[in-house]
C-alpha cells in the first residue's frame, strides 16, 4: 500500500478559527495534562492501539506529532512496535507547521498519498476501502465521517500540499473544494471527555469494537495481564479486565466492567463497579468507586459530571512509577513488618479482653478514614453511626458475627 | 415539641482537612454539647475534603445522636458529594438541595430525604414492630 500517515496528537489540528471549539476540545480531550490518546484503555494506549491498525492494513511509514508537552515517555515510545515510528516533537504553535514539514518529507519519499488523522476521535474504519474510495473518486482530499460525525480523518494526495493545509487548518473537518465524504459505518469514539473514555472500555470488554483487552482470558470475560495479582478472598465479575502488575487485596470487588490498567492497586474491602482506574493508581481501603474514572489523584465521577482532586494518599493515591523504588519500598515495607508487628503486639489489648462497643468491633469505618490524627483521637465508629441512624440494626451487625455465649 | 428547637446551620470552610475539622469540631462543639442538637452542614463552599473530613461529619453524627439530635447536610458541592460517595458515608446523613431545606425538615415528622430514594415509599403509619429493632 502506497500510504503514509500522520497522526496529530493535541491542538495543532484545532480549527484556529473557531476559539470556542478549540478550548473545550482542548480542556475535554485531556486527562490531568494528558490527552486521552495516550491513556491507556484495556492495556493499552489508544495511540498504540491506532498504530497497530495501521500497520496491519499496511500503512508503510507512521509518523506522530506531538506538542512538546504532551511527549510521551521513553517507554511507551519503545513499547510495542512504535519504535518504527517517527515521533515529531513541536512547541503548540508550530504543530501545525510540522504536520506540513512530515507531509512534504513524505511526499518527497513517493509516497502518493498521505493520510492525516487527529487523536482525538478513535475510530474503527477499513483503510485500504477508503484509499480505493479516494483513488476511485480522484479527489484531491477525502474526510472520513460517521454520519454527521467528523472522524477527524483526511486523506490527502502527496502533491497537493495547499489542500493539505487548508484540511488541516480546519480541523480535519473541510476540504478546499467539495468532495465526496467517505462514510463509514464502523466504531467511533469522540474520546473528548471521562465519559468517553469510560465507554471505550466499556465497549471492549463487551466487545463492541476492536479493542481488545490485552492478557489472558483466565475465566468468561476476566482479563488478566501478567503479574498481576488477585488475592483469593478478593471477588472478580466479568467483564472486566486487570492489567499487568495490578493488585487486588483482600475482599476487594471488581465488578460491571471495570478496567484496572497497570500497576494500578486495590486495597482491602473496596468496591470498584464501572470505573476505570488509570496505570500507577493506588485505591486506598474499604472506598466505594463507582462510574469513575480514577488517576493522578483525580476522580471523574461520570454521573454527577463532576472532576475532583483528592489530596489524601490514603483515599486515592499513585503508585511509585520506577520499578527501582519501588523494590525499595517493598523492601523497606517487608524489613519493617516484624518491628512493626513486634510493636502492635506489645501494645494490643489482650484477645481475652472483651471489646468495650461489640458492633464498633465488628464492622468500623474504612481504615483510609481512620488512619487520621482525629480518627485516632474519636471514640466515634462507623457503625455506632450506623446502628444510630437505622442504615443497620443492631441485630444485623450483631448477626454477622454468630451468636453470642 | 421537636419544632420548636432552634436549629443551627453551619457553613463548613472551603478545605476540610486536619487543621480544618479541628478547628471546626471547637466551633461546633457547643452545640453538639446542647439537649437534641439540630445542626444543618451546608456545604456549598466546600472546594477540597478529605478523610479527616469525613472523620468530623461521623464525629458529629455520634456525640449528636447520643443527644437524640441530628445532623443533615446541605447544598452539596461535587467535590464533597463525591468524597462523601468514595468513603461510604453519605448513606449516614440525609441531605438537601439547600439549607432551608433541611432546616424545614426538622419540623417535619418523616425525613423528607426519603423522597429522593425512588422506591422507597413513606409508611401511612409507623407500626411498632418497625420502631423496635433493637429488641432481641
Amino acid at each position: 500500500m502506497d500510504l503514509a500517515a500522520i497522526l496529530v496528537i493535541g491542538s495543532s489540528s484545532e480549527e484556529p478559527n473557531a476559539t470556542t471549539e478549540r478550548s473545550s476540545a482542548s480542556v475535554g480531550g485531556e486527562w490531568v495534562g494528558v490527552p486521552y490518546a495516550l491513556l491507556h484503555v484495556l492495556g493499552k494506549p489508544v495511540l498504540h492501539r491506532m498504530i497497530e491498525r495501521l500497520r496491519d492494513a499496511g500503512v508503510q511509514a507512521i509518523s506522530v506529532v506531538t506538542d512538546s508537552d504532551y511527549v510521551p515517555s521513553s517507554a511507551l515510545q519503545r513499547e510495542g512496535r512504535l519504535s518504527e515510528v517517527n515521533w515529531i516533537e513541536a512547541p503548540a504553535t508550530d504543530c501545525r507547521q510540522a504536520v506540513e514539514e512530515a507531509y512534504c518529507d513524505y511526499a518527497g519519499l513517493g509516497f502518493e498519498d498521505v493520510l492525516l488523522m487527529n487523536l482525538g476521535p478513535y475510530a474503527e474504519f477499513d483503510v485500504s476501502d477508503l484509499l480505493r474510495f479516494h483513488r476511485d473518486t480522484r479527489q484531491n482530499a477525502t474526510l472520513v465521517y460517521k454520519q454527521d460525525a467528523p472522524a477527524r480523518i483526511a486523506i490527502v494526495n502527496s502533491r497537493r500540499r495547499n489542500d493539505a493545509t487548508f484540511v488541516l487548518q480546519n480541523g480535519l473537518s473541510k476540504t478546499r473544494g467539495s468532495s465526496t465524504i467517505y462514510q463509514f459505518n464502523g466504531y467511533l469514539n469522540p474520546l473528548a471527555r471521562a465519559n468517553d473514555l469510560r465507554r471505550l472500555a466499556q465497549d471492549g470488554l463487551l466487545l463492541h469494537c476492536d479493542v481488545r483487552p490485552g492478557g489472558k482470558e483466565m475465566k468468561p470475560g476476566i482479563w488478566v495481564a501478567q503479574y498481576a495479582h488477585i488475592h483469593r478472598t478478593a471477588r472478580v465479575l466479568a467483564p472486566c479486565f486487570i492489567g499487568a502488575s495490578s493488585k487486588v487485596r483482600a475482599a476487594a470487588v471488581i465488578t460491571r466492567a471495570t478496567s484496572l490498567e497497570h500497576h494500578s492497586e486495590v486495597d482491602c474491602n473496596t468496591v470498584v463497579e464501572d470505573a476505570s482506574i488509570l496505570p500507577y493508581t493506588y485505591l486506598g481501603p474499604g472506598l466505594d468507586i463507582c462510574h469513575s474514572v480514577v488517576g493522578s489523584r483525580h476522580i471523574a465521577h461520570l454521573v454527577r459530571n463532576a472532576q475532583v482532586e483528592i489530596l489524601d494518599s490514603h483515599l486515592v493515591g499513585s503508585v511509585v512509577a520506577s520499578a527501582s523504588w519501588r523494590t525499595v519500598q517493598n523492601a523497606a515495607s517487608l524489613a519493617s513488618y516484624l518491628p512493626r508487628q513486634f510493636v502492635r503486639g506489645l501494645f494490643a489489648p489482650s484477645k481475652s479482653e472483651r471489646p468495650a462497643s461489640l458492633p464498633s468491633s465488628v464492622d468500623g469505618l474504612s481504615p483510609a478514614v481512620k488512619s487520621s490524627e482525629l480518627a485516632r483521637s474519636t471514640a466515634a465508629s462507623h457503625s455506632e453511626v450506623e446502628v444510630l441512624r437505622g442504615v443497620r440494626s443492631r441485630e444485623e451487625i450483631w448477626g454477622s458475627v454468630g451468636p453470642l455465649s | 415539641m421537636g419544632f420548636s428547637r432552634p436549629v443551627v446551620v453551619k457553613r463548613m470552610p472551603e478545605r476540610i482537612n486536619l487543621k480544618q475539622s479541628r478547628e471546626f469540631l471547637r466551633e461546633v462543639q457547643p452545640f453538639l454539647k446542647a439537649d437534641r442538637p439540630q445542626l444543618v452542614f451546608d456545604f456549598s463552599t466546600v472546594r477540597q475534603m478529605d478523610a479527616a473530613g469525613v472523620e468530623l461529619l461521623l464525629q458529629c453524627m455520634s456525640e449528636v445522636m447520643k443527644r437524640d439530635g441530628d445532623v443533615k447536610l446541605a447544598s452539596l458541592s461535587p467535590q464533597a458529594a463525591v468524597v462523601l460517595e468514595l468513603t461510604r458515608t453519605d448513606r449516614l446523613f440525609e441531605v438537601y438541595d439547600n439549607a432551608t431545606d433541611a432546616v424545614r425538615s426538622f419540623s417535619g415528622f418523616l425525613p423528607n430525604a426519603l423522597r429522593n430514594y425512588p422506591g422507597w415509599e413513606v409508611p401511612a403509619t409507623i407500626t411498632p414492630e418497625r420502631n423496635t429493632g433493637l429488641v432481641a
